[in-house]
């Protein structure tokens, strides 16, 4: 038997370790190798799933959440991206929804990727991630959850072609005391025209451009570190006092 | 030269310069430089004789590009033929890719223990259960009863071939 099973032989660590070179399809098959395998793909510290034929298809966001709620985790980095050349179907906000719902309770993820190549209208609602200390935002709207405590660690934050309302970016920018670069790109928000004070001890890359539906006013009030800041935007009111 | 000594009690005489690519070698012989000959014998306990040769092969092979390698400057000539002979080198059976991810793991062989692992995750790729576990040798241990009663039907899709 020792013989016939050597791959069940090899630790733990390194079995997640060759699990994470896999397509999560092929991941997931390796349940029926053997007993010590079974589960071993709700262990993966890292997902990606997007909706191409190769990975979750048409079904992808119910395959998604299915696989997520399978997880026991600790789950890292998780990364959900939807392509333009299939179809998204209208109601698949909920399920997206109901699959951000979900992260918290899969260990402390530290990365998050949201990839809408064709936008999103409706709105979702960021969870709170307690060791999230990268964020990436794409073609969607989001919102941040009622009693938004900040995410502390946040280290990295991208937002592209993102809708967020002006109160939820000045507070998603004030409480993350961390960050190191910051990416506005294409923002827009509904109602109040977008500005933005940033104070940002550690901030050492800032990147503000693109067409804004209605952009006020940028102030970078103290950012001591910063080494690189592209501003493209216009109408913009840019000055520094540090 | 430093000697490993396998685990069935072979000898193998490697000139430090060569093994110092496996770190965890390098920091034993930091560790003890200027002693004495005899303690320059390294127990490799965990490993069959079969796999220092595998592993000395591959180090040997490796031994006059570390610069290169780290450095990604090799010409893409070279490249292609290292490529081509680690596609090679790691064409073998399961147990000895087992065998030699277990080594790389324990004496920190980085790029060894990546190229076993990525060769292992090639095979899993693309196959169904039953032809894995035809190369692999890894017995199917339970029913299918069983298979189908606790594997969750909403992952099922898994096992279709609708994207062949």
């Amino acid at each position: 038997m020792a013989d016939a099973d050597r791959f069940s032989s090899l630790p733990f660590e390194i079995k997640i370790h060759i699990l994470t070179h896999l397509r999560i399809k092929d991941a997931v098959r390796t349940s029926t190798l053997a007993r010590s395998w079974r589960d071993l793909w709700t262990h993966l510290p890292c997902l990606y799933l997007c909706n191409t034929q190769d990975t979750l298809g048409d079904n992808w966001i119910q395959r998604a959440y299915h696989l997520v709620s399978s997880l026991q985790g600790p789950l890292r980095w998780f990364q959900l991206a939807h392509f333009r050349d299939y179809l998204r179907p209208a109601d698949d906000s909920v399920f997206i929804q109901n699959l951000l719902d979900l992260l918290p309770q899969k260990g402390g993820v530290e990365m998050l990727d949201l990839f809408f190549e064709t936008h999103m209208d409706e709105a979702i609602r960021l969870p709170s991630f307690h060791s999230l200390y990268m964020l990436k935002l794409r073609g969607c709207h989001v919102g941040l959850p009622t009693g938004f405590q900040g995410f502390r660690r946040l280290k990295t934050l991208s937002m592209r072609t993102v809708g967020i309302s002006n109160d939820d970016l000045n507070l998603l920018v004030r409480t993350s005391s961390n960050l190191t670069s910051l990416v506005i790109s294409d923002c827009y928000t509904s109602g109040d025209p977008l500005s933005v004070d940033l104070s940002l001890p550690f901030m050492r890359h800032l990147e503000f451009r693109g067409v804004f539906t209605a952009v006020e006013k940028v102030l970078v009030v103290s950012a001591p570190h910063l080494k690189q800041a592209v501003i493209g935007l216009s109408h913009v009111d840019y000055s520094s006092q540090n | 030269m430093i000697t490993l000594i396998s685990s069935d009690k072979r000898k193998f005489h490697v000139l430090e310069e060569v093994a110092n690519q496996s770190l965890t070698i390098r920091d034993v012989i930091e560790d003890r430089r200027g002693r004495r000959r005899a303690d320059r014998i390294i127990l490799v306990t965990n490993i069959n004789s079969k796999i220092p040769e595998k592993v000395i092969v591959y180090w040997l092979r490796h031994f006059l590009m570390p610069e290169e390698i780290a450095h990604a400057s090799m010409s893409h000539k070279k490249a292609e033929k290292l490529k081509k002979w680690e596609a090679k080198f790691f064409d073998t059976d399961i147990d000895t890719l087992n065998d030699l991810i277990l080594a790389a793991d324990s004496l920190d062989i980085p790029s060894l223990f990546d190229g076993a692992c990525e060769k292992v995750s090639d095979i899993l790729k693309n196959r169904s259960a039953e032809e894995v576990g035809e190369i692999s040798k890894i017995e199917n241990e339970f029913t299918h009863e069983e298979e189908e009663e606790e594997i969750p039907s909403e992952n099922a899709w898994v096992w279709r071939n609708e994207f062949a």
